[in-house]
Formats: C-alpha cells, structure tokens, sequence
C-alpha cells in the first residue's frame, strides 16, 4: 500500500467513532487548568448510564472503596477529581469501541482483556512504585492498543496479514505493520488520540508504549504503560502472540521506569507476576460491571 | 449465651467449623500464614490455595488440639527453629513430583530455553549439552527432560552429547531413579504419546524405556555442598524446583552460589514455578516467559 493510500484512509479517522459527549466535555474542561469538582459532576450526570458505570467501577474492589461510593459527589471527595475523570474516559472508551462492527479475526474479548489487565497491571504498579498519574495509566494502558482497532476497521486486509505472519513466524507485528504500512498501530492510535485532543501525556504513552527511551516527557507513565503491557502479554492475558520472552532487567521500560522510581529495584517482582492473576479477575470484573 | 442466641444477637462468631469438619480459614490470617511461607520458603501461595491450607490442616489442627487458625498462626509465629514451620511446607509441597510438572515451564523449556541452549551450544563449538536436575528425588524430572528432547529434538542428539544429571541426597529416592520404576500416580500428567512411546507396564508399575534411562546418570549429593558440586561440571540448563524451600537463607543462598559456579555463561536456571529469588540472590537476570520465569547467567 503506497503512503498516499494510507494517509487518504488515515484521514477519515474521525469517522471511525464518535467519542461520547461526556468523554469530549471532559477532556475539554480538564485541558482548562481550573477545572471543579461541580464542573466535572455536572457533565457526568447529565448521562446517567455512564454515571451509573462510574458508581459500579469506583465501588468495586478494582478500585478498592467497595460499598462506600453511592453518589458521584462522593466518588470526586474520595477519589479525586482526575481520577474520577479518567474513569469516565475509560469507561466512555470501552463502550464505544465496543460496538464496532465484528471481524472473525479478530478476538475483540481477547483485546479488551488485554487491554483492561494491563491498565489493572499499570495501576497496580504505579501503586507499589508510589507513583502517583491519578488515572492516566489506567486510561492510556485501556487504549494503548486502540490503534489495532483502527487497522481493523480501515486496513482490515493487511491487519489480518500482519496477525496471520507474525503469529506464524514468530515476527514482531510492529515490524510487520512498518513493513506494509509504514506506520505502526502505536502511532495511528496517537493519531486518533490527537485528534479527540486528549491529554499529551496519554497520546505520548500511547505512541511510545513500544519504546519509552524514545520520548522525552512523561518517561514515566509511558515506562509504566509498557512493563504493564510485557507482563500482561506474557503472565496474564496476551494478545499478540509474537513475544514470547523478555529480558526484564534490560527492558527499555524497566531501565527508564528505574530512573524515575528507585523503589523499582526493590519490588519483589516475581511476588508482582505470581500476583498477576488478581489484576485479570479485576480486569474481567470490569467488562462485567461496563458492560 | 447459647449459641442460637449468639447468632440471633449478631454476636461475631470467633471460630466456626463447617459443616465437614473443617476449621474456617479467615483471609487475614491466610495471608498471614502466605506470607510466613513465603518470607521463609520462597513459595508462594496465590488466593486460589487458599481452599488447599484449609483442608490441608485442618487435621493437623485437629492433632495439635488447637480450635483455630489463629492459634496455629501463633505456632508459626515462633522465633528460631521451627518444626511446625517444616511440617507445613511439607504438607502444601506433598505429592508435587510427577512427570511433566508445571506444563508452563516445561513448555518454555521446549519452546524458547532449549532452541536457544543449542543455538549457542553451536555457536561455542561444543559437544556436549549437560543438563542438571539439582534435588531430582526419583527422577521425574530429569526423565521429563530426556523424553522431551529424544522426541522433539531427534536430530539434536546426533548433533551433540546430550547428557542429564541427578542429584539428591537422599538414597532411598535416588534408588527409585536409577531403577525408572514408576507408579500410575507418578505418570497421571504424561501425554499419551509419551506413556505409549516410553513406558511399559510392569503389574501396578510403570518401566521406563531403557533408551531414556541411558541419557540420564544419578548421584548421591548435596547441593548445598561447593566441594561436592564442583565435580559436577558444567550445566548449560539446571532445574531446582522445590528444593529451596526446605533450605534456610544461608542454605539458600550458598546453593545458588554454586549452581551459580554450575551454569555455563548465559547457562539457565529454573526454580518451582511459585518459588523467588527475590532478596536471595541478586546474580541472575531474570527472563519473563508465557506464564514462567527463568533466571539466566549473565
């Protein structure tokens, strides 16, 4: 596919989904640095099948306040205001893409478990790491992929070619997508994210999330994003079925996140893995209590 | 106050035993009891094991006239040397040996680990790849090994020298390996086409085939011992499941050292499938595989 062909499919990105009027107003208050707790509850409950999603996920041992949020007052007290807000962007994110039309080849369940374990992976060890991104790598670990939605939806062909390859040749999809697209799912989904003007800090996570040495800023959450993603791959739900092991200590997430977060040293990192499982349970509760 | 009144007044129940005779296990004291287990042992225990603590020593409480978990918790919780402490290892690690155990890891043996051994066995001009199974009891493991490689690496083994070695420390064991006599409960996880191939039954027994026996060659030894390992030579692979555990940090850490000593650069070494290394040994790097874990020499 030439790179003009490419670019003419790229530009109808928008089509691909409209973002929930909630998610949008969101994203827009929190771009403007004042943002209230009045604000952001007004724009949530005007839609109160996503308020309701937000009480169920905030109450959930995912979240760990089980029983004691009945309203969303009390969820922006307990949880905070940008956590309250990403919440909703994730929320807002799973439904839509949800809905899509269906390709055989591929297993959305097995995406979106993908998808949610790593952000139950992310959180959890931003958690352990004392690093605080107040929801950031819950959102950009549920989307870090999205990218693959849009090769399905508009690249469908070479999508199921580059799933098809490297699952047969063991070859890293990235390389694939390089090949015969000249442009990878990281970015497209960075793209994507561009366009709904979502934070900088989510769209760098999602464009590096295969290489945080390469960004600048946010080397932090993008680190995160991509161990969350390795260990998910391999310990708890995997997707891709080309990586098959990692070096960890000599890991470009695990060297930059070292910087950032000396404790990393210390954790018990095998205790995390063998962990593993109860961030899949959550991951799983979550499409439940969503859906 | 009787018990119906206990429960008509919402009193909280101290212990309860259920209905089949077992003592209920509250989540905070298994965590307790995991975390005890783990910091000494190295195993640990994830949520779903819960169930297996409960009715493991349910009985043991029983033997200790103790009422509840929290009792035997305080047991455990003593200072110095602790026999309870061994006994329960013991009862949670019981019948773990068989054939095939662990598919996560020895998949990563066949997929991923071994290809690469032989990579560099070639790329280093070698001739023989050794393989040790440190603590090998009666011989499964270092069997599963054997099978695995004469079956799905034949060419392998006109290639190269292929040799398995045994260690245990305990005769009677050892015995047991060196016959290749085994029981149906031993082989309950061996895929058919590894039992039709390799095993002939003998009454209640199962005989291992005598071109498997010859790949692999049992001692009597120590793994804690530098004097006795430094015999052994070079390993390119070394399984130590379940052996560490019983092993005091000391123990531990003087084992890893030499199976350290016993690893060809790059050489891999693979522990129980629950076990870490973690504020043991900090000498291996450690490479994360589908659902398993092996440390790796630098």
């Amino acid at each position: 596919m030439t790179s003009e062909e490419v670019q003419a499919r790229l530009s109808r990105i928008e089509e691909i989904a409209t973002l929930p009027h909630v998610a949008t107003e969101i994203l827009s208050i929190l771009r403007n640095q004042n943002a209230s707790m009045r604000q952001i509850a007004d724009v949530i409950e005007k839609d109160p099948s996503i308020t309701a999603k937000i009480l169920k996920v905030s109450n959930s041992p995912i979240w760990g306040f089980s029983g004691r949020i009945d309203n969303l007052q009390r969820a922006l007290v307990l949880l905070g205001l940008k956590q309250v807000s990403n919440i909703v962007i994730a929320v807002s994110m799973y439904t839509t893409f949800n809905k899509l039309k269906p390709n055989p080849e591929f297993d959305r369940e097995k995406f979106w478990l993908h998808s949610i374990g790593t952000s139950q992976i992310a959180r959890s060890l931003a958690q352990q790491l004392g690093l605080n991104f107040h929801g950031e790598e819950f959102v950009a670990s549920l989307i870090h992929d999205i990218g693959k939605i849009v090769l399905d939806q508009y690249f469908t062909d070479i999508f199921v070619q580059v799933l098809h390859e490297s699952h047969a040749q063991k070859t890293p999809s990235l390389e694939l997508e390089k090949r015969y697209l000249g442009i990878t799912h990281a970015q497209i989904g960075a793209l994507l994210l561009e366009h709904w003007k979502f934070p900088q800090s989510i769209i760098r996570a999602v464009h590096y999330h295969h290489n945080p040495i390469a960004v600048d800023t946010n080397k932090d959450l993008v680190a995160t994003i991509r161990l969350a993603d390795v260990m998910c791959e391999l310990w708890g739900i995997g997707f891709d079925e080309d990586i098959q092991s990692v070096d960890l200590y000599s890991d470009s997430g695990w060297r930059t996140l070292k910087y950032f977060a000396p404790r990393l040293a210390q954790l018990d990192i095998e205790r995390f893995l063998f962990e593993v499982d109860r961030e899949i349970e959550k991951a799983k509760m979550f499409i439940e209590l969503v859906n | 106050m009787s018990l119906l009144n206990k429960i008509r007044h919402g009193a909280r129940m101290e212990q309860a035993v259920k209905p089949d005779g077992t003592n209920v296990l509250d989540d905070d004291v298994f965590y307790q009891i995991r975390d005890i287990i783990y910091h000494s042992s190295g195993i640990y225990l994830k949520d779903q094991k819960k169930y297996l603590i409960e009715t493991r020593l349910s009985g043991r409480l029983q033997q200790l006239q103790l009422t509840t978990f929290q009792e035997y918790l305080e047991i455990l919780k003593r200072p110095g040397e602790n026999e309870e402490l061994h006994y329960l290892l013991d009862s949670i690690t019981v019948n773990e040996t068989s054939f095939f155990r662990n598919p996560p890891q020895i998949n990563a043996f066949q997929e991923v680990i071994f290809p690469r051994v032989i990579e560099m066995a070639q790329k280093n001009w070698q001739s023989r790849i050794r393989i040790f199974s440190a603590g090998c009891s009666s011989g499964e493991e270092a069997y599963t090994l054997a099978m695995i490689i004469y079956q799905q690496f034949p060419q392998i083994l006109k290639e190269f020298t292929v040799d398995i070695v045994g260690v245990d420390i305990n005769r009677e064991v050892l015995q047991q390996a060196i016959q290749g006599r085994f029981s149906k409960f031993s082989i309950r996880n061996l895929p058919e086409t590894y039992l039709n191939e390799f095993f002939k039954p003998v009454g209640a027994s199962y005989q291992i085939d005598d071109r498997i026996k010859r790949m692999v060659k049992f001692y009597k030894g120590n793994i804690s011992d530098p004097d006795q390992m430094k015999k052994l030579g070079q390993f390119s692979i070394i399984f130590c499941r379940n052996v560490l555990i019983y092993f005091d940090k000391e123990s531990k850490k003087r084992t890893l050292q030499n199976l350290f000593n016993l690893l060809i650069p790059q050489g891999y070494l693979f522990i129980g499938h629950s076990e870490s290394l973690h504020g043991i040994s900090q000498a291996f790097k450690l490479i994360l595989l589908n659902k398993a874990i092996v440390y790796q020499r630098p």
